[in-house]
């Protein structure tokens, strides 16, 4: 009787029987493995950030490493021409010549430096060089005194040109005269190892 | 018996081959369509492809008179295709076939078999009870005493619950359909005629010695009559039968019917048939005649139609109505005797207004069949979508996993990088550097050459500048200048103003402050001294 109900209504047996294999599939295996790829995306995700994290510190290395390079080799130049106080001459030399290089002639140079006690007295760590003042007089055409100008505040020992004066004194004379006022790094003479 | 079908007319296979053994070897489902008459048959068989229906078809000279005769040839016909599925259509004529149209009172849908069963009764021959039965309502109208449904019913005698099983045995589950003729040429009119619904119809239809007689009313057939004509001679009659099979060697009766006299017994049989049906259904006016009789009659019926029934006639006989039939079936056109056979021409689908006379037992069979059938699908499809879903989802966490392994191995392969310990000592490093360049370094400020550029660039031949003093205050060029302004008198002090506003539209000045300005004259000469402050970026 029951198999002859169940052919009858094979369709809606049919049907019954699909739901269950369905529900039971959906419940017993499709859901375990979609949690197992759930939790394989979550494992990669985790992981596709710590491949970015540890590009992004690879990349960060090799700009270090370029900045450096970089820094050292001013710092190289930098430290090579420093001279100490006593050695001022050679640097007022170069700058002559340089400034004969531009038809710019010095005619009065003059350093000041701080006095000797100050930096004894002071507890601060001593830096690698000390700033004197240079002032430096001379004469030239405009547009020389324009490009020795800009020499200095190329030259590494050159901390900052502060001050410059311009003047045009007689109408017959092309060249003007200038003044010019900079620091200028020389090495300490307490210097401390940087 | 089975010689009787070795020769028959119809479309031939592309290897022209007569048989019905030919559509064996399409592999498709064969559609039979059996006309069984009283003393002969007709039969189509059709295998459809996927573009065109191959056809064959064929006559035989037995009937349901002779039922043993009938149930060996059918036997020995079906053996022939007894590996392919089949699909059974039977279409019933002569006196077993009995057709009734009547009017009930319009009354609720449950009540309605029970009144029209009351009615056919005493309308049919025999028991309705043992009767294979059917009917349906074909219009509603109004009437006298109230409206009411017009019926068209069609029953086949008792006989044919136990005939069906003897003819057709083991095939019995095959049948689908059975109905009558005027029914099957209902369904054929709908393919063939267009508006056939729209005209009241009359069918006129010479079928051996039997004429036939119908009445379409909105599509629908109302009333069918069959009746024996007398003056068609028997001789006629089986003269046409053997030479609709194709048996060319048979003698040509000698007093063949003229379409005189063919004319003139169809004139008594009509005026009966529309007195009748005007009695029964009121004045309704035929539009149409549809002829379908032998070529040889044709102009003679449809002149005849034309001048009595209606203008329109349309003779079936002639080729364009062939051709179109063939072309909407999707089948070659070689349609000799075409009038004769068209009742068992095929169509494949049973619509919901045939009347089918299947015994309810068999109905319930290919009902049950179906349904199995369809539950053999649901499972498997239900099972391959499970599977698809199953081998997708392993796909996928194969294809996540490997991903996996690769983005391991490509950080394993990362971290390993001998840099990344020192990173830390980088920073350190560059950060000490960083301090001692921004200490000692000069950078990222502005030239002092800056503000020398800009008074070239904005220099006046009227404008002379005796005293340029330059500052570099927090981080800013200020320059303090001083000067004269030379030329006509009148004209300094333009030109001062125009050298001002020249430098401040400069994009490198950020402020120009004018300071004291100063007038000297000497022997009528001017002399225009001024200060002014200027800030560069």
């Amino acid at each position: 009787m029951n198999l002859k109900f169940l052919t009858e209504h094979s369709l809606e047996a049919a049907i019954i029987v699909v739901l269950v294999i369905a529900t039971g599939w959906y419940f017993v295996i499709y859901d375990l493995q979609t949690a197992g790829v759930d939790d394989i995306k979550a494992r990669i995700a985790t992981m596709d950030d710590e491949i970015a994290e540890v590009e992004s510190d690879l990349q960060r290395a090799a700009s270090l490493r370029y900045e450096i390079d970089k820094y050292e080799s001013e710092w190289e130049n930098f430290t090579s021409s420093l001279v100490s106080t006593e050695n001022t001459d050679i640097v007022l030399d170069r700058l002559r010549n340089q400034a004969e290089d531009y038809s710019v002639h010095i005619l009065k140079s003059q350093f000041d430096f701080a006095p000797m006690l100050v930096k004894i007295g002071t507890d601060t760590p001593k830096p690698i060089a000390d700033k004197a003042e240079l002032i430096l007089e001379g004469r030239g055409r405009f547009f020389a005194i324009g490009d020795f100008l800009e020499m200095l505040e190329s030259e590494p020992v050159i901390a900052d040109v502060k001050f410059v004066e311009l003047a045009y004194q007689k109408a017959v004379d092309p060249e003007i005269y200038f003044k010019a006022r900079m620091d200028i790094f020389v090495l300490n003479d307490l210097k401390e190892n940087q | 018996m089975n010689t009787a079908i070795t020769k028959h007319t119809g479309t031939r296979n592309s290897d022209g081959s007569h048989d019905i053994n030919s559509l064996r070897k399409t592999g498709a489902p064969i559609l039979i369509t059996l006309d069984i008459k009283e003393q002969a048959l007709s039969w189509s068989a059709v295998s459809r492809n996927r573009k065109t229906d191959h056809m064959v078809r064929g006559a035989a000279n037995v009937g349901y008179f002779d039922i043993t005769t009938l149930s060996d040839w059918l036997s020995g016909f079906l053996e022939q295709v007894s590996d392919v599925e089949l699909e059974i259509h039977i279409i019933i004529s002569g006196p077993e076939m009995v057709q009734r149209c009547f009017r009930i009172p319009k009354v609720t849908q449950s009540e309605t078999e029970a009144v029209l069963k009351s009615v056919s009764r005493k309308l049919y021959p025999f028991e309705l009870r043992n009767s294979l039965f059917g009917w349906r309502i074909s219009d509603s109208v109004e009437w006298a005493g109230g409206p009411k449904f017009e019926v068209f019913s069609q029953g086949l005698s008792g006989n044919w619950r136990g005939w069906l099983q003897k003819l057709f045995g083991d095939y019995l589950n095959s049948v689908s359909f059975i109905t009558s003729p005027g029914l099957y040429l209902e369904r054929i009119f709908h393919n063939l005629i267009e508006d056939f619904a729209r005209s009241d119809t009359l069918l006129i239809r010479l079928n051996g010695c039997v004429a036939e007689t119908g009445i379409f009313h909105k599509g629908h057939l109302e009333f069918y009559r069959e009746v024996a004509v007398d003056s068609l001679a028997e001789d006629n009659a089986v003269y046409d039968l053997k030479r609709m099979i194709g048996d060319d060697d048979v003698a040509e009766p000698n007093g063949c019917v003229s379409p005189g006299e063919v004319v003139s017994s169809l004139r008594s049989v009509i005026g009966d048939v529309l007195d009748y049906y005007h009695g029964q259904f009121g004045k309704r006016e035929i539009k149409r005649v549809v002829s379908l009789v032998p070529s040889e009659y044709s102009s003679a019926v449809t002149e005849f139609a034309q001048e009595s029934i209606a203008s329109d006639v349309i003779d079936i006989n002639t080729e364009s109505f062939i051709a179109r039939h063939s072309r909407l079936a999707g089948i070659a056109s070689d349609f000799s005797d075409y009038p004769v056979w068209i009742t068992s021409y095929p169509s494949w689908k049973i619509k919901s207004y045939d009347i089918n006379l299947l015994p309810e037992e068999i109905k319930s069979k290919k009902t049950l069949k179906q349904r199995k059938r369809a539950a053999g699908i649901v499972l498997v499809l239900a099972i391959l979508c499970i599977m698809t879903l199953s081998v997708l989802k392993v796909v996928e966490t194969r294809s996540l996993e490997n991903r996996f392994e690769s983005r391991n191995s490509l950080l394993t392969e990362l971290k390993a990088d001998p840099v990344l310990p020192l990173l830390n000592a980088f920073e350190n490093r560059a950060q000490r550097l960083r301090k001692n360049m921004r200490q000692y370094v000069m950078e990222g400020q502005s030239s002092i050459k800056v503000p020398l550029l800009i008074l070239s660039r904005n220099s006046k031949s009227a404008v002379r500048l005796d005293v340029v003093e330059i500052n570099r205050i927090a981080g800013s060029l200020q320059a303090n200048i001083s000067g004269i302004v030379t030329g006509p008198n009148d004209r300094q002090e333009a030109e001062y103003y125009t050298y001002l506003r020249s430098l401040e539209n400069d994009n490198s000045i950020l402020a120009v402050n004018p300071g004291m300005k100063r007038v000297e004259t000497q022997l009528g000469n001017q002399k225009l001294g001024f200060t002014f402050e200027l800030s560069a970026r």
